[in-house]
């Protein structure tokens, strides 16, 4: 994180409106017709759509994780290519290529640079019909990048904010309620234990990330994974490109507390149902205090913060339709379609 | 949106060249303006752009402040990358190697008020700059000072994150630094303001060390060196061995050395020069500070400041 997001380049040069957005899509789609006329690319069909974007996600964690990179820096990557395509036309570029490169300038800008050789060699082991062995193809492909991000590199992500409003929500809910205590001596000690771990995987960076910053937390760790889990999901759309970072971590929190929650209720439900047999073991009425609470706790915390509420709720919405659509998500199809427009199988 | 076109600028002299970019000076086609053209060199295409190159982009576009330098463009020609900087044509190193200028007290607070300025606006922003001397603090016509060169610049590094102590120019170089810390603040920033302060008080620089092992000999033996009682754990850091132990000076030889400087100058530049990077001041405690605020001189206005006296 560097630089103030609110005079950042992220809002005032790549933050579009809805309308603004879709205009700059219809402009594309327009072009794209008429180089396909021109014959300049492929005719069959291939959409930047939804599934096509889950995909590229996968490709990019794919990539990522034979490399071990850490997470912001992929969604940074991430943020590149959906930037990148809303001046290019999917079907003109190498997808495969384009993911490869956003990774690379990616990893320059987190400060976790890696080795063109290394990725590129990484790369050529996952999808060999489609990179090539010149490490220039990469180092041309970057500055190509950079160009269309207008050389506007820094990227705002949600993470912070998401460790941000935990701590504030903590110290709220401290003040409230000092007996809470005993929470955060559990914390604490899954703060030791996290730091002895010698950061095997990407993940357990995050979590080092995450609990290094956190003596006390509003969040139980599993929340605050799938709040960060979430966030990590939301690359896939939008949401970026249309909101604060904020905005997506409001929304992520509130997905994790509002489905946990109603999870919960619906558990309860069986249990009363099935006549009370094992309730005992879980303890529901414990577990009832405590979400109750903090449903509402967060409920307030929202009405009090200032945080434009409407924005959240079209980002939660944007998210439940991408969980939706992930259910119908075809991998198999999308691959397959890359391979006849690139690589002109049939 | 986009990149602007080259046409928009004409370059006339090549006026330096660094290991990743060539420097010409040029204007600005429509408006007469004089800027700086650089040019990276990307020639070569082996790693893509220079991670200098990248780091000045990243945070020239982002910052925007009257002290530090700005970045009016970005255009692509010929596959090169250029940067369209303000011209600056002088730097503070010139101005203190001027022998026919006199410093006045004022000039001098005039001077490190906008260095301050700057600075905080980069440490507000969560970045480091890395690598401050008077080389880097460039003046412009109207006397304001900026702070360029942001190839080593980064942004403050998460808690488990190492940094690299081989960073800053060796005599503004921070004894964290110097004992090779991968863990480090803004506070190496204001280490090298303190020396710069010094430099501009004495007319040469402070602690120019030979080299490295020498440079922690320079440092501590005017500083003295750091012990586990002003600096707790500062022995677990890697180059922290075999140290000859200089007492700390005392005011009165502090006094000696700095004859000109006031003691709220002094109170200062002590500030900035605390061994312990967590006792070291921030800019904001600088700014704030009587030197600044009580004190008399008031300092120069920029547009007043000496100027070179001859022309390159």
């Amino acid at each position: 994180m560097a630089a103030d997001y609110w005079t950042s380049t992220q809002r005032m040069k790549w933050q579009f409106t809805r309308d603004s957005l879709k205009n700059t899509r219809l402009e594309l789609i327009k072009l794209e017709k008429s180089m396909e006329d021109s014959n300049l690319i492929s005719k069959i069909p291939m959409d930047y759509d939804i599934y096509m974007r889950i995909y590229i996600h996968s490709l990019i964690n794919k990539l990522g994780r034979r490399l071990n990179i850490r997470q912001i820096a992929l969604s940074t990557a991430e943020v590149y290519l959906m930037r990148f395509l809303t001046k290019v036309i999917l079907k003109e570029i190498n997808l495969y290529l384009l993911v490869t490169t956003s990774i690379y300038l990616a990893c320059k800008l987190e400060e976790c640079p890696q080795h063109i050789r290394t990725i590129v060699s990484e790369a050529r082991n996952l999808w060999p019909e489609y990179i090539p062995h010149d490490i220039t193809k990469i180092a041309e492909f970057e500055f190509y990048l950079i160009e269309e991000l207008d050389t506007y590199l820094i990227v705002h992500h949600p993470y912070k904010t998401l460790l941000t409003i935990d701590e504030v929500l903590s110290k709220r809910q401290k003040f409230n309620k000092p007996q809470l205590n005993d929470d955060d001596n559990v914390n604490d000690n899954n703060n030791t234990n996290n730091n002895d771990n010698n950061n095997n995987n990407n993940n357990n960076v995050d979590a080092d990330d995450l609990n290094n910053k956190r003596i006390t937390s509003f969040l139980t760790p599993e929340e605050l994974q799938t709040s960060w889990s979430i966030i990590n999901d939301s690359y896939v759309t939008d949401l970026l490109l249309l909101y604060p970072p904020h905005i997506v971590a409001t929304a992520s929190i509130y997905l994790t507390i509002v489905l946990k929650y109603t999870h919960i209720q619906q558990l309860r439900l069986e249990k009363k149902n099935s006549n009370g047999i094992g309730t005992n073991d879980l303890n529901p009425n414990q577990f009832r205090y405590k979400n109750d609470e903090s449903l509402q706790n967060y409920i307030n915390f929202l009405g009090y913060s200032n945080i434009d509420l409407e924005e959240v709720i079209e980002a939660v919405q944007e998210l439940i339709t991408l969980y939706e659509a992930w259910e119908s998500y075809d991998e198999v199809k999308c691959k397959k379609t890359l391979e006849i427009v690139l690589l002109n199988r049939s | 949106m986009g990149l602007s076109a080259i046409n928009k600028y004409s370059k006339a002299k090549k006026v330096g060249e660094g290991t990743y970019a060539v420097v010409f000076l040029g204007k600005q086609v429509q408006t007469g303006r004089d800027i700086a053209i650089k040019e990276i060199k990307t020639g070569q295409f082996k790693d893509g752009l220079d991670m200098s190159a990248i780091r000045e982009v990243k945070y020239l576009q982002e910052l925007m402040h009257i002290n530090v330098i700005e970045l009016v463009d970005v255009f692509s020609a010929e596959g090169n990358l250029n940067l369209v900087l303000e011209f600056l044509p002088a730097d503070l190193e010139m101005i203190i190697k001027d022998r026919e200028i006199l410093f006045s007290p004022a000039d001098v607070k005039s001077w490190l008020l906008m260095t301050l300025r700057g600075v905080h606006h980069c440490h507000r922003n969560f970045i480091l700059h890395r690598d401050l001397k008077p080389n880097n603090l460039l003046l412009a016509p109207d006397g304001q000072l900026k702070i360029a060169d942001f190839g080593l610049a980064r942004s403050l590094g998460a808690p488990n994150e190492d940094l690299t102590s081989n960073v800053v120019t060796r005599w503004y170089r921070a004894p964290e630094l110097l004992f090779g810390a991968k863990h480090y603040t803004e506070a190496v920033d204001l280490w090298a303001i303190g020396i710069i302060f010094a430099e501009l008080m004495l007319r040469v620089p402070y602690l120019p060390g030979s080299d490295d092992l020498n440079q922690i000999d320079v440092t501590f033996q005017a500083l003295g060196t750091p012990t586990e009682d002003n600096w707790p754990n500062v022995s677990s850091l890697p180059g922290y061995n075999d140290l000859k132990i200089y007492p700390e000076p005392s005011r009165q030889e502090l006094r000696k050395r700095f004859i000109a400087a006031t003691e709220s100058a002094l109170d200062l530049m002590s500030g900035l020069l605390q061994l312990n990077p967590a006792k070291r001041w921030d800019t904001e405690q600088a700014l704030l500070s009587n030197y600044f605020g009580k004190e008399l001189p008031v300092p120069t206005k920029p547009e007043n400041l000496p100027k070179l006296t001859k022309k390159e």
